[in-house]
């Protein structure tokens, strides 16, 4: 039984050998935000902040007590971005949006990083982490 | 009986796990999962940028006959944005495992009372990160920790300058004086120091110093070095212990540019904190097109506060 309980155990190792990669880059997001939990935000984007470290998105939504809120959904580089061709405009200030995002770590109100930025006529803005690897070390 | 039943479920969570560490990365990677991986050296790796075609290029020459260096520097990311007819934007940042294992780059060797600190630091990280770090606070990047990330030169007889795009040290420069002047004697440290360079061969050697203390080597988070001969993508370079430094670090760097390939080398020395000095991984850089420029590097001190564990 000893044996079984040790490969039990190397399989499990495995897993979580699988599942932890290094960091990818220059900021962990894992740092901050939360992937194993989901929030959804519906409002009106209000500011694009396209800063360094990481863009901050503005959302000005309800909330549960019907008072407006302010949201900040972080996102990725603005020259990572920028690079790959998604600038600045494409997340339209004014637009009604509903974000889905990672809540923050430590359970800080009202902040998120955004992944899907979806729009009234359907077309969506989908930000990646998710694969986090590369060539690793 | 019921261990019997136990015994069933382990042997399934054996092969099931094993089947899914087998397969999974597979599918994930592209690449055939029987594949082992191969580890190579870090001369191999070398190698293999300096037998880039890109590398066997001409190396333009300014009017001082040196080679000229000018021009923007890329160090390419993989990341993509594919974009649907509904005007739907995927951005990815890209990546996947090879069946290359890179070696682990340099790292510093401390004095024990400094490693202790530096392992302290590695140890309080949370995903790779820890609010300690000064980039969160958008200082300058040191040396020679700014050199991560796409650059300009900009190279006269007299005076180079190099003009840094980063995540986070905001709009960056040094002027690395090469008409024979030495280190001023009234030097106060700064982020980043004093650069006094010359020529030795084809390599401009530059020597630095007068550096604060408020800088960090390399740290966590890691860089992108751009693919070498038979990569598709870049591979990341984690400097992960090479944190510390006081304010006698002394670093000589060297550029070497061969065709549209510019490498970096750098020697780092701190009698303070090290017990011999630290020759790093060299990074490397390719030439932007025409048509490629710097980003503005503003920065925003917006994440440091939230770089917390998780709470339930």
């Amino acid at each position: 039984m000893k044996h079984k309980c040790e490969m039990v155990w190397l399989a499990v190792l495995a897993w979580l050998a699988l599942l932890s990669g290094p960091a990818f880059g220059h900021h962990s997001v894992t740092a901050e935000f939360d992937p194993s939990k989901e929030v959804t935000v519906t409002g009106v984007l209000k500011q694009v902040a396209w800063t360094n470290p990481h863009i901050y998105i503005f959302v000005e939504a309800k909330g549960d007590d019907g008072k407006l809120v302010t949201w900040s959904f972080e996102g990725n580089p603005p020259g990572l971005l920028h690079r790959a061709g998604v600038t600045k405009d494409v997340f339209k200030v004014g637009e009604t949006v509903t974000v889905t995002a990672m809540p923050a770590n430590d359970g800080t109100k009202n902040l998120g990083f955004g992944k899907v930025y979806r729009y009234a006529d359907g077309h969506e803005i989908r930000l990646s982490i998710a694969r986090e690897q590369i060539n690793l070390l | 009986m019921k261990s019997r039943f136990w015994l069933r479920i382990s042997r399934a969570t054996i092969l099931l796990s094993t089947a899914l560490v087998v397969i999974v990365p597979g599918v994930a990677q592209n690449t055939p999962a029987s594949k082992p991986r191969t580890v190579i050296t870090n001369d191999e790796l070398q190698k293999r940028y300096a037998d880039l075609p890109i590398a066997k290029l001409a190396t333009p020459r300014a009017v001082d006959s040196h080679p000229d260096l000018s021009g923007v520097w890329l160090n390419p990311f993989p990341a993509v944005a594919e974009k649907s007819e509904n005007g739907t934007i995927s951005f990815d940042i890209g990546g996947a495992r090879t069946s290359v294992r890179y070696p682990l780059p340099s790292m510093p060797s401390y004095k024990p009372e400094y490693a202790a600190k530096v392992k302290a630091i590695v140890d309080s990280q949370i995903g790779a990160s820890t609010p300690l770090d000064p980039q969160y606070d958008c200082k300058p990047m040191g040396v020679p920790r700014a050199s991560m990330n796409a650059i300009q030169i900009v190279q006269t007889p007299k005076l180079t300058v190099i003009l840094y795009e980063s995540n986070f040290i905001g709009q960056t420069f040094r002027i690395i004086y090469t008409d024979g002047r030495p280190h001023p004697k009234d030097l106060d440290t700064s982020f980043l120091g004093d650069s006094i360079g010359h020529w030795e061969g084809d390599t401009l050697v530059v020597d630095v110093t007068g550096l604060n203390d408020e800088t960090w080597l390399g740290g966590g988070q890691g860089h992108t070095e751009p693919p070498a001969l038979g990569e598709k993508s870049g591979h990341q370079i984690v400097e992960k212990f090479a944190i510390l430094h006081s304010d006698q670090e002394h670093v000589v760097e060297r550029y070497t540019r061969h065709g549209n390939l510019l490498t970096y080398e750098a020697r780092v020395e701190d009698p303070v904190m090290f017990t011999e000095p630290w020759v790093l991984t060299p990074r490397h850089w390719f030439l932007g097109g025409p048509e490629d420029r710097l980003l503005e590097s503003s920065c925003e001190s917006r994440d440091k506060s939230h770089i917390a564990p998780r709470t339930p």
